[in-house]
């Protein structure tokens, strides 16, 4: 088979040769992987790659399920890769074989306070955020799902970095309010 | 749960643009990363077990290309490569019960449903003694074998699952109740809260596994025996009718908003010891 030029052929090949169509994989979003293991494990370069091995077995083990539905590659793989460092973070923090970073520890935190103030089945956060305006939706997708620290916001953004700051602030409390009201008006309709 | 939203929230971050992260991976690392996801590759098959004996490097990395190969031509039956019974057991911990998946009277299903959003597969069943050390006062003099099933849960549209850890984890905090259900026994009089029911659970490449046990219900194999799968902390047992001319139990998936299935347990009939299935369900049935 052919290198792939898009996902649905990377997908394709996966499942029909896995050296082949991980390599694949890795040529094309390797390096995405690895800046987002990096932010969560700076100093941790063996487990940071741990990780991304780890998303790209995900990957090949989801292949068929991801060829078959509307979800994007990239994102996908941003956040099962998100997802496997944040884990292996705190494993070491438990383990004590990791210093607690606190700007990541803040950042863990307030993604917690979202989930737990999403107390509905659904994926509330997930859906105000793709629901916000840009720049702020940037702004939340880039520090909470990308990881990236307010100092790369800022450039990538061509905005200070106490402009991404205060519109995190002022998005969090958005969110705050939305999923209130949202739990209000959830419980209204149940009575 | 997979949900119109996951999708839109993915949506919108495919669509950022991250030249930042343009740089490529350096020779020796793209080839240490690659190793290492062949090596998981390799590892989801069984086929690169050779006796137990750890494999060195260079073979390994063939073997798992041989073992990757190997399991693609499997079909159907490894489709979604989800982990076996007795990987599932030695993920949560139960080593001992790793080895009574792979006794001969070990029940392989394999049978996947799909409810609210997620597939649900029976991956496989056993009964052995008490392989995990659950324990209950209420067992008395009669100290049943216990049933073993080990599933894997995962949402339907390859989005992967947190750790139990993780408040992305919709199973970490609304929990999910799985147990047995017998023909003819009302769910609300006969049911896994009574059957000294216990669940370990992990999450392995965002698939949720489960290894549920409780008091052994083989004695129950000349009937049917269910298994359900039902989101939430405490189950809601009116979501299941009893038909009082066959015994039958059905469900409604929709009308519950989260996961609501009824597997069939493929019990061996031999097994069915009516005196004994008496004696558990007077046991299941007294006052704590």
């Amino acid at each position: 088979m052919q290198r792939p030029t898009n996902d649905a052929q990377l997908l394709m090949l996966l499942q029909a040769d896995a050296d082949a169509g991980l390599r694949a994989a890795m040529q094309a979003y390797a390096p995405l992987l690895k800046s987002i293991c990096g932010r969560v494990l700076p100093h941790d370069p063996q487990d940071a790659e741990e990780c991304m091995a780890d998303a790209f077995v995900a990957l090949w083990r989801h292949a068929a399920a991801l060829a078959g539905g509307q979800v994007p590659l990239r994102a996908w793989l941003a956040v099962t890769a998100r997802n496997a460092a944040i884990n292996r973070y705190h494993r070491l923090c438990r383990t004590g074989t990791v210093p607690l970073d606190d700007g990541l520890a803040e950042t863990l935190g307030e993604l917690a306070e979202f989930d737990r103030t999403a107390t509905d089945k659904e994926d509330a956060v997930g859906a105000l955020v793709a629901a916000m305006a840009p720049p702020d939706r940037d702004i939340f997708l880039r520090r909470y799902y990308l990881l990236q620290p307010c100092r790369e916001i800022a450039a990538a953004l061509g905005m200070t970095e106490n402009t991404v700051h205060v519109r995190l602030s002022r998005g969090r409390e958005r969110l705050r309010r939305a999923l209130t009201h949202q739990e209000a008006t959830d419980h209204a309709k149940n009575l | 749960m997979p949900k119109t939203c996951d999708k839109d929230l993915l949506a919108a971050l495919d669509a950022l643009p991250l030249e930042e992260d343009a740089a490529p991976l350096a020779g020796d690392e793209f080839e240490r990363v690659l190793a290492r996801a062949l090596a998981g590759v390799g590892a989801a098959c069984p086929q690169t077990q050779q006796g137990g004996k750890p494999m060195k490097k260079k073979k390994l990395f063939a073997a798992a290309l041989a073992a990757a190969a190997a399991c693609l031509c499997l079909g159907a039956a490894a489709a979604g490569w989800l982990l076996s019974p007795r990987e599932v057991a030695a993920q949560v911990g139960l080593d001992a019960l790793a080895a009574a998946f792979d006794a001969p009277d070990a029940i392989t299903v394999n049978e996947t449903q799909t409810d609210a959003g997620y597939d649900i597969t029976l991956l496989g069943l056993t009964t052995a003694e008490n392989l995990s050390g659950y324990w209950s006062r209420s067992w008395g003099e009669l100290t049943p074998g216990r049933t073993y099933a080990a599933l894997a849960i995962r949402p339907s549209d390859g989005t992967p699952m947190g750790a139990l850890d993780d408040p992305d984890n919709a199973f970490a905090n609304e929990g999910l109740a799985v147990g047995p259900l017998i023909e003819g026994e009302a769910p609300i009089d006969c049911n896994p809260m009574m059957m000294h029911t216990a669940w370990h659970g992990t999450v392995v490449d965002g698939t949720y596994y489960m290894v549920v046990e409780c008091d052994t219900v083989a004695p129950f194999a000349d009937r049917t025996v269910y298994l359900m799968v039902q989101q939430g902390m405490f189950p809601n047992f009116s979501t299941y009718t009893l038909d009082a001319a066959t015994g039958a139990i059905r469900t409604d998936p929709a009308a519950t908003e989260g996961i609501n299935v009824l597997f069939t347990l493929p019990l061996d009939a031999a097994l069915a010891d009516p005196a004994q299935a008496a004696a558990l369900l007077e046991q299941w049935r007294a006052p704590a």
